[in-house]
């Protein structure tokens, strides 16, 4: 007798997935001829122009700052938001409901189409990144906060309960110590992500590495092009090691 | 003197009948043991003492020293509880999860600045000694054994400085060797500092060496009430048939 690896139904998605594929490219155009135009990048190549990054100092500054103000300003507002949104901890049942609304809304608009939108409204500048990213990343950190806060172990809370804590002392006591690896988990996460999406938006107008980037494609000036990637590069790996050790010191 | 008095409580959930018509005294200084099969209705029975349910019927009152003495959440500051499942805080050390004993004592401001008073931290250290884990102070609960967890519940509770303590299967979670030297000591410290005691117990042979009274429960009804010499094979029987 034969092992069978898949299953009718399993065999039936797989197919479906290339069905639809198949169709997606059929809908934009896609061919195989541009899948072999993808190696003309390598024209664009060239030495990055090294002398260019001491200049990009400012620059990264401003997309470092952009990131970790509006990781800052989503921290606050989600840390309030995740405990109204959470079922077991929530005062009410309306605010639990009202929470989670604000917090759906914020999620699921993408920070690149809010940061849009408050350009349109107020215009260029980094105060619009700041406030687009935060709001998206509010609705993430919300949600990851609120689902954490509802799995933890209700028993710690029982004996407060006993004990007489408060409302806030059960939060200090009893919650925190639970979340705090997960919540310092999220954030760090939160922080790479806003940290690229910081990068994106600076080419819609809010400056920092984004924008020097665009400025010098459009120039055709690539050793430039280059030498800002090769300083994206080095910023977001030198931030995710810095995740990962602190990560690593939480778990212990 | 009856210290705290249960008078015909009552308690059904969702229709079902949990407690009816219970009744006892508890003198202070007393140990109680409260025995009977699973779902008698032994820890609905502690948690209406511990006030963290309200008898539908009935009245509990209590007359020691401090009785009246309500917290904001309508807990009475001088009854410590035991868990079975120790219900600490992993991350946090031995010493601040004894020390959130004093929390219906504190001045609230501060304690959620993890701000204690000296004399809070001298009690929970001489209740951290008294359970004989005085070397492990700052050790995390994460770090240590069960029987070490339940020696820190026990030094939480007594931290709250009460006059009535329950404990809710203390010892359920532990291996015997342990679980026995872990309730002796517990009821020791209850004698020691003259404290009521009502121990919700599944081992008969604990119950029997270690209470003053046992009462026993079956079906949300005492079906018995007695010295530990009077609990006959019999009346063994009756509770847990």
């Amino acid at each position: 007798m034969h092992y069978k690896m898949f299953r009718k139904k399993e065999f039936g998605i797989i197919i479906f997935s290339f069905l639809l594929f198949f169709l997606s490219s059929l809908f934009i155009g896609l061919s195989p001829q541009h899948f072999l135009e993808l190696p003309k990048i390598v024209k664009l190549l060239e030495l990055p122009d090294l002398t260019f990054i001491p200049n990009l100092f400012t620059d990264t500054v401003v997309t470092i700052a952009i990131a970790y103000s509006s990781t800052f300003i989503a921290i606050i507002i989600s840390l309030i938001l995740g405990f109204l949104s959470a079922k077991n901890l929530t005062p009410h049942f309306t605010i639990y409901y009202i929470a989670r609304t604000i917090l759906m809304i914020a999620r699921t608009i993408p920070d690149i189409i809010w940061g849009l939108l408050l350009i349109a409204a107020v215009g260029l500048g980094a105060v619009q990144g700041v406030f687009a990213i935060a709001i998206h990343s509010s609705g993430m950190l919300g949600r990851f906060f609120a689902e954490t806060i509802e799995e933890i172990d209700p028993n710690p809370l029982q004996a407060l309960e006993v004990i007489g804590a408060s409302y806030s002392q059960k939060i200090v006591y009893g919650v925190f110590p639970q979340v705090l690896p997960a919540y310092i988990n999220y954030i760090l996460y939160m922080f790479d992500h806003n940290l690229r999406v910081a990068i994106i938006l600076g080419m819609f107008g809010i400056g920092g590495l984004g924008f020097k980037f665009l400025v010098n494609l459009r120039l055709f000036k690539y050793s430039k092009v280059f030498a800002i990637l090769v300083v994206i590069f080095i910023l977001l790996f030198a931030v995710e090691r810095i995740s990962a050790y602190l990560r690593s010191k939480i778990m212990e | 003197m009856a210290i705290v008095k249960v008078e015909n409580i009552k308690k059904n959930f969702a229709h079902r009948r949990v407690l009816e018509n219970i009744s006892f005294e508890v003198e202070k200084g007393e140990i109680i043991a409260i025995i009977g099969p699973s779902g008698a209705g032994k820890t609905t029975l502690l948690r209406c003492i511990a006030s963290l349910e309200k008898p539908d019927e009935g009245k509990i009152s209590f007359s020691f020293n401090g009785a009246g003495e309500m917290l904001k959440n309508g807990k009475r500051k001088k009854i410590g509880m035991v868990f079975q499942e120790f219900n600490l805080i992993p991350r946090l050390t031995v010493l601040m999860n004894v020390l959130v004993g004093r929390l219906g004592y504190t001045n609230k401001l501060a304690s959620l600045l993890g701000l204690f008073s000296d004399k809070d931290i001298a009690i929970a250290i001489e209740n951290i000694k008294k359970v004989g884990l005085g070397h492990k102070i700052n050790e995390k609960i994460s770090k240590i054994s069960g029987g070490e967890r339940q020696r820190v519940g026990i030094a939480r509770a007594l931290t709250q400085e009460p006059e009535v303590i329950l404990a809710d299967e203390p010892v359920s979670n532990l291996d015997p060797v342990v679980g026995e030297k872990i309730l002796n000591d517990f009821v020791k410290l209850c004698k020691e500092k003259n404290l009521a005691a009502i121990i919700n117990l599944h081992q008969i042979d604990y119950a029997k060496k270690f209470a003053d009274r046992i009462i026993g429960l079956n079906r949300g009804k005492i079906v018995f009430e007695g010295t530990p010499s009077q609990l006959t094979e019999k009346a063994i029987h009756r509770i847990y048939m």
